[in-house]
Formats: C-alpha cells, sequence, structure tokens
C-alpha cells in the first residue's frame, strides 16, 4: 500500500540550470569565487607586460604628444632592441652592477661568515654586540647613502683619518666612486648574512661538533667539514637572496653619487632611471625591461630545472 | 675646509644638502634689501595709479593703472570673477631657491609681490618648490601621470619644445592678443623684439612667461687682475698684459696661469666655468658658438649637427683641456659651488648666472660684506674669437627659469592674468631688484632701475645688456631632452679620460642625428632653422 | 691505551655539588661500569675524564700524567655518544674515515682501515649509504667503529646501549666485549642498569648522589656490599632489607623492625651487629635466592614465620612475598611447594645475611 502511494506522486523538482549546478558544486562555486581576483592579477600582470611589448617596438615618448595607445604612429621595427644590444651605456651599467654583485657579495658573504663564527657561543656581552651588529641593516637606504656620501667627501672623515688631503676625492674620482659604493652597501647588509648565517650554524647538532672534536677535528676542519656542508640551504639563500636585491641597487647609490661621475657607478638601475624619468626614453626602457625579464626567467627557469634533477 | 667660515651666505650643495641655496635666499639675504628706510615714505598710490606696491620710497616706480599691463591683467581678474569664471587658488611649481622671489618681502617695510597680487585680487597663490636641475622631471611627471597637480608649471626654458610637444602647456597666443603684456616694449620690455619672441614664444605661438635671464655673463676678480704683484707675474710667465680677455684663448691662458698660484687667499684654480653634469653644458655651446664667424651653429640649415666636425673637435678639445685648470670635485658643482669658489677668491673668472652678484658681492643689512670677494668682483663682455680685425663675442642663454600654463589648469585664463601681471615689466623689475631668489634681470626696465643696480652692482648693468645682445639660445625645441642629454654624457666621457674626445663627438653626432631622425616628423628640423635665424649676428671691432 | 688515575675529585656547579671527592685506579685495559641512579654524577665524572668538563678540585691522570690544559682535541679519547652523534650529512664511510682524515692519515691507509673497520662492525654493505639512513642498531656499531678507528687512550661510552632493542641489547653487550678484548682498550661505561654494568664490567664503580659507594669487582659487589646503598642496589631482584633497634634480652639479640617484627640474630649476623659497640639500630639485608623454606639448615640459620601474600613467576621460578606482620620479605620458592594464603617457616642464612649499620649505611662486620 505505501509502495502504491509513493509511486503515484511526481518527483520533487531540483532547481535546474548552470547557476544551480554551481551552487550543488563546491569545485564550479570555487572558479566562480576565484574569478573577479583572478582577472585583477591578470590585468595588473598581463596587460602591463603587452603594453611594454606593444611601446617596445615603437619609438613612443610622452614628449610626442600623442597617447601611448597610439604609438604606432612611430612604429620602429626592432630598433630599440638592435640599439640596446649596441648601446656602451646600457652594457656599461650591466657590467657595473655585475661587478658590485662580485666585489660585495662575496664580501659581505665571508665578512658574516666570520661573525657569525664569532657568535656561536655564548660570551659576555653577546647580546649587545648582536644588537649592534644588526643596526646597519636597518637603517633606511637612502638615510646610509646619505652618511655615506658626508663620509666620503674630500673634506670628510675617512681622509681625515686616513691623513689624505682634502683633494684627495672619493665620490668624484673615476676610480673610487665604485669603491665608496660597494664599500657602503658591504656596511649595510654584512649584518644580513650575519643573521642568515648564524641561523645556519646554529641549527648544527651540537653534538655532533662535539664528537668531530673528540675525533681530533681541529675548530677549521670541524667547521669545513661538519658545519659548512649542513649550512648548505642557508648558504644558497643568503647568496641568492643578496645577489637580486645587489643587482637592483639603486638608493645607496644614487644618492651618494647620482651614477656619477659621469657614468662611473652607473648601475642598470640607475640607468634605467635616468632614461625613464629623465630622458623619458620610454619605449627604449621598455625594450630593455622586458629584454632583461626573458634573459631573467630562462635562467631562472634552467636553474630550477638542474636544482630539480640534482633531487631527483 | 674647502668654502669659508662665513656660513649662509656662502652655500654649498654639501652645507645644506639640497639642490638649491633655498636657506640662503630664505635666511640671511632674503627678506630685507640693502636699502635704508628714510621716513618719507610713498604711502598709498601715486597719482593716477590703481595698483601696485606700496609702502616705500619709489613704490611708485612699480606702480600701475589699466592702461598698463598688469593693470590690464588685475581688470581682467576682476571680470572673470564677475563672471563666477575665477579660482579662489593657483598652485605654481617653482624652484626652490627663487621663491623667495614673489614670497619675501622688498625692500624693507614693503609688501612681498605675493601679497600685492592677493591683496588685489583675493586669488591665493599657492607656491610647491623643487630643486633646479629636477624639476623638469616633476612637471613631466606631473604631465604624463595626468596629476594636474600644478596650474602653473616652471623649468629651464630649455624644455619649453618637450613640453609643448607632449602636449602639457597651454597655448596663450589668444589670451596675448587680447591683454597685450609689456614684453616686447620697445623702451621697457626685452632688449631686442627677436629675444621677445624668443622668450615668449614657440613654433609661432606664445606658450612662455620668461622669469629670469639667464645669459651667461663673464665676472672676474678685478682687484686681483689690477693687484702688481699678479700683473707682474702674469707678465713674466705669459710675456702678455693682465687684462680682461676679449678671446677664448686669453680665457684659457688665464686659467692657465692662475692654476696652481696662491695669492695670499690658498691655492687658485684658474677655469671657474661650470664643467659639470648639466650646468657644463652652457659653458660648451658659449665656445661652441664663437668657433665660426659670425656664427658657428649647432646644426646647419638642413638640421644636421655639427658636433665632429673640425670646429667642432678643436671645440671640444679646448673644452676638455680647460677641465685640467678647474677645481677638484668640479664636476660634482652645481652653480652654487661655482659661486662660493668665486666668492672664496678660489677662481678668477667665470661666465655663469648673474645672481653670483647679487648674493656674492655687496654689503648685508648689519654692514658685514656678503662675501671675501666683495668689491673685488668686475664684468667683462663676451669673449669670442679673432677673424681678421673683428671679435664675434658670444654668450649663450641656458637655463633661464620659465612658466607655462598647465593644460590641466581649470582656469587657463585667470592663471594667464597672473602670469601676466608677474613678468610685466613693472612687477618683474620690482623683484628682479629682490635678493630673495633667482629671477635674474633681461629686460630693459630691470637695467634702468636702482633697486636693481643695486643688487647686481653698477657693472653689471652695462654688461648684462651687452651680453644678451651677443647670446646664442641653446636648445629649446622638441627634442632638447634628448639632444642636451646625448651631448653631456659624451662630453663627460671625454673629460674624464673615458673617452678620447674624437670618439666622444663621433658618438654625439651619431646619437644627435638619430635623434634628429626620428624627431622629423615632429618637425625638428624647422624648429633648427628657426632657432638659427634668432642667432644674433652682432661683432665687435677687435 | 692508558691508565686512568681519579684523585679526590670535586666538582661543582655553583651551589650544587655533583661529584664529591671521587677516587678510583682504573687499570689498563680494564672495563669499568660507572653505575648509579639518573642524576647520581656518573655522566659528570666521564664527562671529567674526556675532558669535557674542568673538576672543581682533585685531579685526573692518564698513566700518570694530567691532561688538565689539553684541548679536547688532543685528548685522543674516544667518545659514543648516548645518541650515537652520527654525522648524518656524511656516508658511512665519511664518519668512519673523520678521526683520519683529520689527522692527515693517507688515503690508502685510511681506505684500508675503514674497510677494515666496517667488517669487524658488519657494516660494510653499507659504507656508501648517507649515515641517516642505518638502523639505530647499526648505528650504534658505527659510533663505536668511527671512535675505536683512531685507536684512542681510552673509550668512554654513555649509556650506548639503552636505545637498542631488548634483543640486540643483549647481542651488543656480548659485541662490546668482545671489541674490548680484542682492542684491549680501557673502557669506562656509564650506565644505570645493574645487569649490564654486572655482566659487562670488569670493575664497577657504585656512585650515589656523587659519591663513590663501592668499587670493585661485579661478584664482590654482590657478595660483598660495603653499604646499604650498594646492597640495595645490586642484585635482581632486590636484597631484602630490613631496618630496626637492636635490643638485648636475656643474652639474646633481636633486631625489632619497625614493621613490628623481630628477628633474633644469630651466628655471623649477630657477630656484625655486636662488633661495633655504638651501633643501636641496623638494616638486616638477605637476598631472595638465600632465604629457604623446608627444614632449618645451618644451626645458626634464623627461623621466621610469615604468610604468603603473593607467589610471582619469574622466569621458571616462584617469587614469594611473605608477609611478617607489616615486614615484607621475598624469597625464592625454591621447594616450589608453597601456596597463597600459606602460613609457612622459612630461614635466614646467617652467614649470607648481611648487618648494616643504619645511621650511616655502613656494612658491619667483616667478609
Amino acid at each position: 500500500m505505501t509502495d502504491q502511494a509513493h509511486t503515484g506522486e511526481a518527483r520533487t523538482t531540483r532547481p535546474q540550470g548552470y547557476w544551480a549546478s554551481v551552487a550543488r558544486d563546491g569545485q564550479k562555486m570555487g572558479f566562480w569565487f576565484i574569478l573577479p581576483t583572478f582577472l585583477l592579477l591578470l590585468f595588473i600582470v598581463v596587460f602591463p607586460f603587452f603594453m611594454q611589448l606593444y611601446l617596445s617596438v615603437t619609438w613612443w615618448t610622452p614628449l610626442e604628444g600623442i597617447p601611448w595607445y597610439s604609438a604606432w604612429e612611430v612604429f620602429s621595427w626592432f630598433d630599440n632592441y638592435l640599439t640596446l644590444a649596441t648601446d656602451p651605456r646600457l652594457w656599461g651599467a650591466l657590467w657595473r652592477t655585475a661587478l658590485i654583485m662580485i666585489v660585495a657579495v662575496p664580501a659581505q658573504f665571508f665578512l658574516g661568515m666570520a661573525l657569525a663564527y664569532l657568535f656561536i657561543d655564548q660570551f659576555p656581552g653577546r647580546k649587545l654586540f648582536y644588537s649592534i651588529l644588526l643596526t646597519p641593516m636597518m637603517i633606511v637606504p637612502a638615510v646610509v647613502g646619505l652618511m655615506f656620501f658626508l663620509l666620503f667627501q674630500g673634506t670628510g672623515p675617512v681622509n681625515a683619518h686616513l691623513g689624505l688631503p682634502a683633494d684627495f676625492s672619493w665620490l668624484t674620482d673615476v676610480n673610487r666612486a665604485m669603491i665608496s659604493v660597494i664599500v657602503a652597501d658591504i656596511w649595510q647588509w654584512t649584518p644580513l648574512m650575519f643573521l642568515i648565517l648564524l641561523a645556519g650554524m646554529l641549527g648544527v647538532p651540537s653534538d655532533q661538533l662535539l664528537a668531530a672534536r673528540l675525533l681530533g677535528g681541529s675548530n677549521w676542519q670541524n667547521f669545513v667539514k661538519i658545519i659548512l656542508p649542513r649550512m648548505k640551504t642557508v648558504i644558497i639563500i643568503a647568496l641568492v637572496l643578496r645577489t637580486v636585491e645587489c643587482f637592483k641597487i639603486f638608493d645607496l647609490i644614487y644618492i651618494m653619487t647620482k651614477g656619477g661621475p659621469g657614468v662611473q657607478t652607473e648601475t642598470i638601475s640607475v640607468f634605467l632611471y635616468k632614461q625613464t624619468f629623465g630622458d623619458l626614453e620610454w619605449s627604449y626602457v621598455a625594450a630593455i625591461g622586458l629584454t632583461i625579464l626573458i634573459v631573467l626567467s630562462v635562467i631562472a627557469a634552467k636553474g630550477l630545472a638542474y636544482m630539480a634533477r640534482k633531487q631527483g | 675646509m674647502k668654502y669659508s667660515s662665513q656660513t649662509i651666505t656662502n652655500p654649498t650643495r654639501r652645507a645644506f644638502l639640497q639642490n638649491s641655496s633655498a636657506a640662503v635666499a630664505a635666511a640671511g639675504l632674503g627678506g630685507i634689501g640693502s636699502f635704508i628706510a628714510t621716513p618719507s615714505f610713498a604711502n598709498g598710490y601715486a597719482a593716477g595709479m590703481t595698483g601696485g606696491p606700496t609702502g616705500f620710497e619709489g613704490a611708485e616706480r612699480f606702480q600701475y593703472n589699466n592702461t598698463m599691463s598688469e593693470g590690464r591683467a588685475i581688470e581682467g581678474i576682476k571680470a572673470l570673477q564677475a563672471a563666477g569664471n575665477a579660482p579662489t587658488k593657483i598652485s605654481m611649481l617653482l624652484t626652490d631657491g627663487a621663491i623667495g622671489q614673489i614670497t619675501n618681502p622688498f625692500p624693507e617695510g614693503a609688501p612681498s609681490a605675493k601679497e600685492v597680487w592677493e591683496r588685489e585680487t583675493g586669488i591665493e597663490i599657492d607656491i610647491i618648490g623643487a630643486p633646479a636641475e629636477d624639476i623638469f622631471k616633476k612637471v613631466m611627471q606631473d604631465v604624463t601621470t595626468g596629476g594636474g597637480t600644478f596650474d602653473i608649471y616652471t623649468g629651464p626654458w630649455n624644455s619649453t619644445g618637450d613640453l609643448v610637444s607632449s602636449g602639457g602647456a597651454v597655448n596663450c597666443s589668444d589670451f596675448v592678443a587680447k591683454y597685450q603684456p609689456d614684453w616686447g616694449d620697445p623702451e621697457r620690455g626685452t632688449t631686442t623684439p627677436e629675444n621677445e619672441k624668443l622668450l615668449y614664444t614657440y613654433a609661432g605661438d606664445y606658450y612662455s612667461f620668461s622669469l629670469d635671464g639667464d645669459y651667461q655673463t663673464w665676472f672676474y676678480l678685478k682687484g686681483l687682475y689690477e693687484d702688481p704683484r699678479v700683473q707682474e707675474a702674469f707678465l713674466t710667465e705669459t710675456g702678455a698684459e693682465l687684462k680682461a680677455p676679449d678671446t677664448w684663448e686669453e680665457v684659457d691662458r688665464i686659467s692657465k696661469f692662475f692654476t696652481g698660484k696662491d695669492f695670499g687667499n690658498g691655492p687658485m684654480y684658474g677655469n671657474g666655468n661650470l664643467m659639470s653634469p648639466f650646468w657644463g653644458l652652457a659653458t660648451f655651446y658659449a665656445r661652441f658658438a664663437s668657433m665660426d664667424f659670425p656664427n658657428f651653429f649647432f646644426f646647419n640649415e638642413d638640421g644636421s649637427p655639427n658636433l665632429n666636425s673640425e670646429l667642432g673637435l678643436q671645440c671640444a678639445e679646448e673644452h676638455v683641456r680647460s677641465f685640467e685648470w678647474s677645481p677638484p670635485d668640479a664636476l660634482t658643482f652645481t652653480w652654487a659651488e661655482a659661486y662660493a669658489t668665486m666668492w672664496n677668491l678660489q677662481i678668477p673668472h667665470t661666465a655663469i648666472y648673474t645672481n653670483l652678484v647679487k648674493f656674492g658681492d655687496g654689503f648685508n643689512p648689519d654692514g658685514t660684506p656678503k662675501s671675501k670677494a666683495t668689491g673685488m668682483i668686475g664684468s667683462h663682455l663676451p669673449v669670442g674669437r679673432r677673424f681678421g680685425d673683428q671679435i664675434n663675442r658670444r654668450s649663450v642663454l641656458y637655463y633661464s627659469i620659465t612658466a607655462w600654463i598647465s593644460s590641466q589648469s581649470k582656469h587657463p585664463e585667470a592663471v594667464y592674468l597672473y602670469l601676466q601681471w608677474l613678468s610685466s615689466t613693472r612687477t618683474y623689475t620690482w623683484m628682479a631688484g629682490n635678493p630673495g631668489g633667482y629671477f635674474d634681470p633681461f629686460q630693459q626696465a630691470n637695467f634702468k632701475e636702482p633697486l636693481v643696480a643695486q643688487s647686481y652692482q653698477p657693472y653689471s648693468m652695462e654688461t648684462i645688456p651687452a651680453t644678451i645682445a651677443r647670446s646664442v639660445p641653446s636648445i629649446n625645441f622638441a627634442g632638447q631632452t634628448a639632444l642636451d642629454n646625448a651631448l653631456d654624457e659624451e662630453l663627460q666621457a671625454a673629460i674624464t679620460g673615458q673617452k678620447s674626445v674624437r670618439d666622444a663627438m663621433d658618438a654625439a653626432q651619431g646619437k644627435w642625428e638619430k635623434i634628429i631622425k626620428r624627431q622629423a616628423r615632429n618637425g625638428i628640423v624647422e624648429a633648427i632653422q628657426a632657432s638659427r635665424a634668432t642667432w644674433p649676428t652682432l661683432v665687435d671691432p677687435a | 691505551m692508558s691508565s686512568i688515575q681519579i684523585r679526590n675529585v670535586t666538582k661543582r656547579f655553583g651551589e650544587f655539588t655533583a661529584v664529591r671527592d671521587f677516587s678510583i685506579d682504573i687499570e689498563e685495559g680494564e672495563f669499568v661500569a660507572l653505575l648509579g641512579p639518573s642524576g647520581c654524577g656518573k655522566t659528570t665524572t666521564m664527562n671529567m675524564i674526556a675532558g669535557l668538563e674542568e673538576p672543581t678540585e682533585g685531579q685526573i691522570l692518564f698513566d700518570g700524567q694530567d691532561l688538565a690544559g689539553l684541548r679536547i682535541q688532543d685528548r685522543n679519547i674516544g667518545f659514543v655518544f648516548q645518541n650515537y652523534a652520527i654525522f648524518t650529512h656524511l656516508s658511512v664511510y665519511r664518519n668512519l674515515s673523520y678521526g683520519l682524515e683529520v689527522k692527515k692519515v693517507a688515503k690508502p691507509e685510511i681506505e684500508r682501515r675503514v674497510q677494515a673497520m666496517a667488517e669487524r662492525m658488519s657494516i660494510s654493505h653499507r659504507l656508501d649509504q648517507p649515515a641517516s639512513s642505518l638502523s639505530v642498531n647499526e648505528m650504534q656499531k658505527l659510533a663505536i667503529g668511527r671512535s675505536a678507528i683512531v685507536e684512542p687512550r681510552i673509550f668512554l661510552l654513555d649509556e650506548p646501549l639503552s636505545n637498542l632493542d631488548a634483543g640486540f641489547r643483549a647481542y651488543m653487550r656480548a659485541e662490546l666485549k668482545v671489541l674490548q678484548h680484542e682492542f684491549g682498550q680501557t673502557m669506562i661505561y656509564v650506565t644505570h642498569d645493574q645487569i649490564e654494568a654486572m655482566s659487562l664490567a670488569d670493575k664497577i664503580a657504585i656512585i650515589d648522589r656523587g659519591r663513590l659507594m663501592q668499587y670493585g669487582a661485579p661478584l664482590d659487589i654482590y657478595n660483598d656490599p660495603q653499604n646499604r646503598f650498594v646492597a640495595n642496589f645490586v642484585g635482581s631482584p632486590r636484597m631484602n632489607l630490613v631496618d630496626g633497634e637492636l635490643r638485648e634480652e636475656r643474652g639474646a639479640l633481636h633486631l625489632m623492625l619497625h614493621g613490628g617484627a623481630e628477628i633474633p640474630l644469630s651466628g655471623k649476623v649477630r657477630a656484625d651487629f655486636t662488633c661495633d659497640g655504638s651501633v643501636h639500630g641496623g638494616s638486616f639485608g638477605v637476598r631472595p635466592q638465600d632465604i629457604y623454606f623446608g627444614e632449618k639448615r645451618g644451626g645458626d640459620d634464623i627461623t621466621m614465620h610469615g604468610k604468603v601474600e603473593v607467589l610471582e613467576r619469574v622466569g621458571p621460578k616462584r617469587l614469594a612475598h611473605l608477609q611478617v606482620q607489616d615486614t615484607l620479605f621475598l624469597a625464592f620458592d625454591d621447594l616450589d611447594q608453597l601456596r597463597v594464603g600459606d602460613e609457612v617457616p622459612f630461614f635466614l642464612p646467617s652467614d649470607k645475611s648481611l648487618a648494616f649499620d643504619m645511621k650511616t649505611g655502613r656494612r658491619l662486620g667483616g667478609v
């Protein structure tokens, strides 16, 4: 009897249609919720990329008097790319950036490593010295730039202490300007290396170190064979971090020398800044930016592939 | 210490860590002129006058009524206000060190220019400062971002072309026709009609308001030249008499002589001209212009540059060689540091902006000399080259604060009227005397004004107009930013020894050719031709 | 390989005294266990021998030579940590070779010795693998091998077997003994496990709260404990130790136990209690193995009566818990006849019973 009553009734209708199915399906719903943010990100990242690509094949600058989307009027094929391939100023800037990276980063690294080693064990005043050591990196880079600008004046404290005459100039000398900038960078960022490397060192199990000592390993041998190998990841992190940041170095240089004398301390960031805001060569800068992006992406991809191979 | 113990009156970029001497203008010098007040003031307007400053002797010289340029501007504002078409505030972007010109009262007992305007129109003037070198960057930022922060842009006269071609400036030709400013007045205005065109127009239309007269003028330590010791030493060493030079060759000889010598004021460096990036271009252009008779143009009639021509190379060689005689750190100098070297008697001569004198020669209100060089400075005519029995003395117009109306301004006509009022010959003459800033004299009325003569010293009143008449325009047409930067870079490379002069000039030539090619569609060749036509042809007997 | 003389060593950490006036002599090639409960100072003593701590007072001599002032690296002391401290980032081979590498031994020599050691420790098949991939047991062997390969003058082991599973522990005990004989090493072994100490050591130093309680061969310690602590600590199951007051009554000496019962003293143990006239109270000790049931065997043996409360299985035997008033005696049911609830007599052999002074814990009487 009950069976019959059931078969006689019409089936209750489920809401039909796409949105109804969305309401039921968690995955579909997720997609729609994410969509607005995703579109926003797309807009922020992808749109400027295409804009840059577009501009890089023209000669457009804001001084042309036409809006940017009309840049096709000054279409220039690959002229910008050809120019950047042979622009001595650009390559000089890249070379100088590399120079700073090659000198400053290892210097900071070794200094930081040495300092970290000193801080492994407790000693009276350790906390105080630790805080003092960290201060340089907490100062705004622009202020650091200002500090060293003052220090390296011909009439400033550096020359006074080294007993050099007031016309022995640092910031305006073609060779020494770079030295002063590198010194400033090392001063500011060694503490970061110190911090990271110390953390790495403290992560080495102390009983293994003790075992090594008992086996007759000298402090140096233990450092090289036990501590360093265990710090590999931390070391890589520290080096990569600082190298990437060094590539972007700007504030220090702009304040200390504005890239001068001439272009002697002009790194890629300073060069691009001057080209963009001083010369207003926006299409040229677009081409440069795009090229750097592609080159770095290729390098990064290769690096990741290499690391993946080593893992597996 | 390189700079003297006198503090406020000798600004250097390092002492104040800013790219201008705003502190100078505001603190020590601004506010009070050397004019000592006497009881018989002119309170209230002179007969027939309806506007202008009051409250000091001689004020009537700067007052006006509605038959005069400033008066017409005021009338115009009132009409706009009646029609409800006027702003309550006008914002103006201005070089830091020039702000005092408008906001500091001068002379004692007088109101400031800003006060006078605000009293007569009720429109507030809001001035925002920026360093002299970077101000055009700020202007372009406002243009490209569409920020619309300023009603008035100011910057170097050289940037006019670039600003106009980017669409950032308002074409004022209609306003000029309507309100008839007295910029070109035959007795009071610019020294020649060509000059009026040069300073106020671009490609045939009115865009610019000249608020400065940066014709590089020669100043030298006359007191030192006339010292018998120095004369004798010069005669012994060079076989010639030490006097104000007429040619670049003589200039270089003097520079070489003084370098390393100490006449009781410390070691000297002979070349006082600016050689640094941006500022040093003026020196190069000035030397370049006289390489040929009567003129050696930067560009030929067809637009091709002359940089690596034989004469161009020679000019570059001389320019680079003169760096040997420059003070150390010269490559970081702005005009402020160059002034300081002259005021400290470290350089014998320089061709530079005329407010060197305003800030460094003469006496402070408290009777102290403005600098060590007080009383020792003199001025001579521009130098050139001897061709037969004639000399083509040439100088250059470079920088020169110029105002433009932002195309994003909501009240261009009212802003125009303010600028007309500010730049007309009475208001401007009154401001030119004010030691509070950089507005240098260039109008005929300025040179006849005692207050100006007081600030700039009588000797300048002769040489400046003469220099103006012999000055060539540096580049001010669209493409200027690129052109000047390209040349500047190469010159710096040559000066610092990274490139040979030949290579630098070749490179600069190449860059200029490329820029011309790019800008051809924007009419750069026509602009070049128009600019060439404004060069003076005046020559002097040898 | 060296002998060690520890002379009156005291170690204080601030207010706390960890080791008090400790003196023992260890012969060359001896296997000595430092045995005691947790916190007794045995690890501290070991650390002092290793040179990781400096004695506050006293000296530690190696073959008569004081090594104080020598850096840890130069002491040439083998040390096996409780948690092995294997170099987890290195291979097994590199772990073994480390001690030789830092001494700049020639490569072929290193190769030879590492292979030999790996062979001996039966981990040759693991040589090229990362040390972290070894099982706990293999790690133990590696830890020992790593220290042994440099032929240290002495070997210190800090509770090395406590992490191992029971079966392997027994195996390793045997292995260690073999190794020790083979190397002829002087070994000092810290443990809290008396069975381990008893089975491995040539001599045992029993330590309680920083003080040396007794130092001697295992059997001596077992049979002839010098104080109550040692008697209590050594022996499994524990020795029965009951405390009471001595009372003389009409020529008979009884030990009045705190639990209410009394033990009539006779024979040797009575003599022990009376040998020192100042002693009024004492502890009576008798091992469960020595208590017997059934008939009294010796004339001086002491007869007690108690009720069987619990019968506990210990291996093949049964351990009876005998309640005498409020005192509990444990005894092995040697006749295997008891039942729970039985009220039975049991006998304490007087020549195997021990007397201790209540106040000082000192053993009374002689062997």
